[in-house]
């Protein structure tokens, strides 16, 4: 049977040997809240917990993004990691044809700038 | 503006690593903040110009490029901004940027949004962090009501100081409202009616925290969201406000939860876009110095 996120995580905070206590002085992450988490009451805790959670107890953070339900399906073969990661800050939401067309074209724009700057040295 | 509310670690951690960045770039009580300055402490490489493009490249930009107000390459660490944007909301948008650079879990959610389609609400959250630490870079955290409740609880506060910070008068009211430690709450509408009933649409409402304790969230009071100006104090001061080029107030009383009736003072502004409703507790606004607004200064931001 999948483990759940709680599980992952309190698992992850015993083999580390820490406490809840220490967990909270270390990440500001209180106790009581971690304990639901740990306990599955509360199924999608905040990105930023649970980037500190990883951060801290030196597990993967991907992971815990899809046990929380943040991602939809099973992780890729990686390949599209190649793509640049972009945070688009647009007037409007865009389609997703329009964010590639846009990111596309940005990176043209930074090849060109690179170039231009080999060129003046 | 995303106005997803964001959870107590997340405020926490994005000011914090907003007030790390104002130390690093050694900012702290520069106004407007430097952006510059800032960049270079989250490690950006490059900042951009979207609008400046060479001419060849002018010829084969995509349909929707003028409706990019920036970005962010997170491994190049490179920013994109259209500088020839109002320089208020180019200063967000070199903020909010800044803030994506120095969230570290900014990167692998969205990386996350690249191989698997997120939930919008997620990429609405991560923007919402981005924008809670923009005001936070450019407001300088606590700092802008040490100086600020100095001066009045009055709408002319922070439209007084929104030029200093170099921010526009709507993220400024914002952020007055948000974090003031009094019972304030700033709504914001649309300012076209509707024919049928002559309402405008309720955009948002922005309530501190001791409002939101007593009193619960403004527009609740508000059937269907929208507001309307062709009866009710607050409608007839919008009306004023948009005839005036100035503010315009009224006494209001606001229930709190109890139902207990408390005297407020609803103040109205229009920046030719939208209608700005301030409501402060009377017994508030004893206090403090009279902030002078300066009416020729309020030229209708485009």
């Amino acid at each position: 049977m999948a483990k759940t996120l709680g599980k992952v995580l309190q698992e992850a905070r015993v083999r580390k040997g820490l406490s809840l206590r220490q967990v909270e002085a270390k990440t500001g992450i209180r106790n009581a809240h971690l304990s639901q988490i740990e306990n599955d009451k509360i199924d999608q805790p905040e990105m930023s917990m649970l980037w500190d959670l990883a951060a801290l107890y030196g597990i993967d953070y991907d992971r815990l993004l899809r046990l929380a339900g943040y991602g939809r399906g099973p992780a890729t073969s990686g390949r599209q990691r190649q793509r640049m990661t972009v945070a688009l800050r647009a007037m409007e939401e865009l389609s997703p044809k329009d964010q590639q067309e846009a990111l596309a074209f940005m990176d043209q724009l930074r090849q060109r700038r690179r170039d231009e700057g080999r060129r003046d040295e | 503006m995303s106005d997803q509310p964001l959870g107590p670690h997340s405020k926490e951690r994005i000011a914090g690593i907003s007030e790390a960045l104002l130390r690093r770039a050694e900012v702290i009580d520069v106004l407007p903040t430097p952006m510059a300055a800032v960049h270079e402490a989250a490690g950006i490489q490059e900042r951009l110009d979207i609008s400046k493009l060479p001419a060849d490249l002018e010829a084969k930009k995509p349909p929707k490029w003028k409706r990019i107000l920036g970005a962010l390459a997170f491994r190049e660490r490179v920013v994109f901004v259209d500088r020839s944007d109002h320089p208020s909301r180019v200063v967000f948008t070199e903020a909010h940027e800044a803030i994506h650079a120095a969230c570290p879990w900014h990167e692998p959610v969205l990386r996350l949004d690249n191989e698997e389609t997120l939930d919008g609400s997620i990429r609405e959250t991560v923007e919402a962090e981005a924008n809670f630490g923009a005001a936070n870079l450019i407001f300088q955290g606590n700092r802008f009501f040490r100086r600020s409740l100095m001066d009045q609880v009055a709408i002319a506060t922070p439209l007084a100081r929104s030029d200093e910070y170099g921010a526009s008068a709507h993220a400024t009211l914002h952020y007055y409202a948000q974090g003031h430690p009094d019972a304030v709450a700033l709504m914001v509408t649309g300012r076209y009616r509707s024919g049928v009933d002559g309402t405008v649409p309720i955009w948002k409402t922005v309530e501190s925290a001791p409002f939101e304790l007593r009193f619960g969230k403004l527009d609740s009071r508000f059937p269907g969201s929208r507001l309307s100006l062709r009866g009710g104090p607050i409608g007839e001061i919008c009306v004023e406000a948009a005839k005036s080029a100035g503010t315009t107030s009224a006494k209001v009383a606001i229930h709190d939860r109890a139902g207990v009736s408390h005297k407020f003072v609803a103040e109205a502004y229009f920046n030719q876009h939208c209608y700005f409703v301030l409501v402060t507790e009377r017994r508030a606004r004893t206090l403090g110095r009279r902030a002078r607004l300066e009416i020729a200064d309020r030229l209708p931001q485009t």
